[in-house]
């Protein structure tokens, strides 16, 4: 238990909602880490061995075009860092004799020495009732969402975060302009989007697995890209980087039968 | 809806399998706010996983005419062309997963550092599945579309009417410039300039009317939500996309009531 007056970074109407469903704030939680995604991988190599024969139009028939591969490395050294970041809150809120973290808030921005710096802010709570959960759950929801759901009989699980990041060989040709060409997809792009997507959607599925969840409500999905010199021995060139973040609660149900109180249709007077 | 380029991989395929219901240790993932997904859950429907379809295309170059207002079909083409294809792709994903539709679907254009004409359209939303079956799906056996809310959708079910698609029209125009002339006559006076009013009507009315005969397409009542949005993307001041979006509806039932609403004021800023 904290002595004296707890902080938190959630508003009235959260606190409120918070108190109405048996939870009440212990004090606010963070953690952080700041590393260096270049530094910490080695490998992560594009794998195309084939000459830079200029991109798809200009290149000969035999010349197979460059695929997408996944970049392990990257991922579990992007993961770890997300997860040292939560992992350090986690602490905090255990120290506070919290039950778990509602409104978690992700913050990812450049350090001003170099590196990136991963944050993670939200307010520990703490049952009043005799239920407890044996490990602290983290949830990036809002206090009122968080008590819409113990409403309606789920309780959040945990915070998940898929992420997955992937290269693939440019093959692009910066000599010619493409404002000359043709309304066309570009299907090596198209290709490297949409498997960072999809194999972020996929991570955050084995995450829900593993916590135990029955599904999990997302809120954000965000893909960021990046170009670095292609790693690949005696080779020039670039490697497009394409990571694809999807950052959700997992969820699961308590209790079992009616599907809880039925939507009430109210109209705002303001 | 043009279905070329919705092939899946092998491999994507296999993990959708997965998460098709009934398979042990089946979770869905969704891309919903929990007030949507307490709603579809309430409306009778089971979030099956989350759906999504990208297209990274590169836009041609089109030039209108200096003085005169003109639709550059070219880069209409292809503002259509990319949003169907990520459209196709998200929808055989759900198609897949033996959805019925798909809800709360965003389409969106991210522009992305690899060039100022290149942007990727991608489309995401939840697939989901009525719980006591039904006919849930359109007339040609695909799966519902649509970018109403969870609330949007659970009140329209409560009316009695269904989502059949997502329908769009698009229209890129070119704006003439005012003439010397033109220009020179009406200085200091209050005057309207005809010509851009013509073409801004001129513009929204193609857009429109291709919403609309998307709509007529899937047989639908009509379209609610529309969304009419005027994007400037990278074509300089007298080139805009107006793009339309809706959901295209049709009635399930002759009741169309909803109970009475409680007024609540509200507490919150």
């Amino acid at each position: 238990m904290t002595e004296g007056a707890y902080t938190s970074n959630i508003t009235v109407a959260e606190h409120h909602a918070l108190r109405a469903v048996g939870f009440a704030p212990v004090g606010l939680v963070m953690g952080n880490y700041v590393f260096n995604l270049r530094d910490t991988t080695t490998s992560g190599t594009c794998g195309y061995t084939q000459p830079d024969a200029g991109d798809r139009l200009f290149r000969p028939a035999s010349v197979v075009a460059p695929v997408v591969r996944a970049a392990p490395e990257m991922r579990v050294a992007a993961h770890d860092a997300h997860e040292r970041a939560v992992n350090h809150m986690r602490q905090e809120c255990r120290a506070l004799g919290g039950d778990g973290v509602v409104a978690v808030e992700l913050t990812t921005r450049p350090f001003p020495f170099g590196g990136t710096e991963f944050l993670a802010v939200g307010t520990a709570v703490r049952a009043t009732g005799a239920v407890r959960s044996p490990e602290p759950f983290l949830s990036d929801l809002s206090g009122q969402d968080f008590a819409k759901l113990i409403e309606a009989g789920w309780v959040p699980c945990g915070l998940v975060i898929g992420l997955a990041v992937v290269l693939r060989h440019d093959d692009s040709n910066p000599l010619i302009p493409r404002r000359w060409r043709d309304n066309a997809e570009i299907r090596g792009y198209t290709e490297l989007a949409q498997a960072a997507r999809t194999a972020a959607r996929d991570q955050i599925r084995h995450e829900v697995v593993r916590l135990g969840g029955a599904g999990v409500v997302a809120r954000a999905v965000s893909l960021k890209l990046s170009l670095q010199l292609c790693r690949m021995p005696q080779r020039a060139g670039h490697d497009r980087l394409a990571e694809a973040i999807v950052v959700g609660t997992a969820i699961t149900p308590f209790r079992h039968g009616g599907p809880g109180t039925p939507p009430l249709p109210v109209m705002r007077l303001r | 809806m043009d279905s070329s380029g919705a092939e899946l991989s092998a491999e994507a395929m296999a993990r959708l399998n997965e998460l098709k219901p009934g398979k042990p240790g089946a979770i869905f993932t969704s891309d919903m706010s929990v007030n949507e997904f307490l709603l579809v859950r309430h409306a009778g429907f089971r979030p099956l996983g989350m759906v999504l379809g990208t297209s990274v295309y590169q836009v041609g170059l089109q030039l209108g005419r200096w003085s005169r207002n003109q639709e550059l079909d070219k880069l209409s083409q292809a503002m259509y062309h990319a949003r169907e294809l990520a459209m196709a792709r998200m929808q055989t994903e759900a198609d897949v997963l033996g959805a019925d539709g798909i809800v709360a679907v965003r389409l969106k254009v991210e522009r992305k550092e690899w060039a100022s004409d290149i942007a990727e359209f991608v489309a995401i939303g939840t697939a989901v599945k009525a719980e006591s079956g039904g006919q849930w799906r359109n007339h040609r056996n695909q799966p519902f579309t649509s970018d109403l809310s969870g609330q949007d959708f659970w009140t329209l079910l409560q009316t009695g009417y269904t989502p059949v698609g997502m329908v769009m029209g698009t229209c890129v125009y070119h704006v003439a410039h005012r003439t010397v002339g033109n220009v020179v006559s009406s200085i200091g006076r209050n005057t309207e300039l005809t010509q851009y009013t013509q073409a801004l009507y001129n513009a929204r009315e193609l857009a429109m009317q291709r919403m609309r005969k998307e709509a007529e397409d899937l047989r639908a009542e009509g379209i609610v939500g529309v969304q009419l949005s005027q994007l400037n993307h990278t074509w300089g001041s007298h080139t805009t996309e107006f793009f339309a979006i809706g959901t295209a509806v049709r009635p399930i039932r002759d009741d169309h009531t909803i109970p009475d609403p409680y007024f609540v004021l509200g507490l919150d800023a």
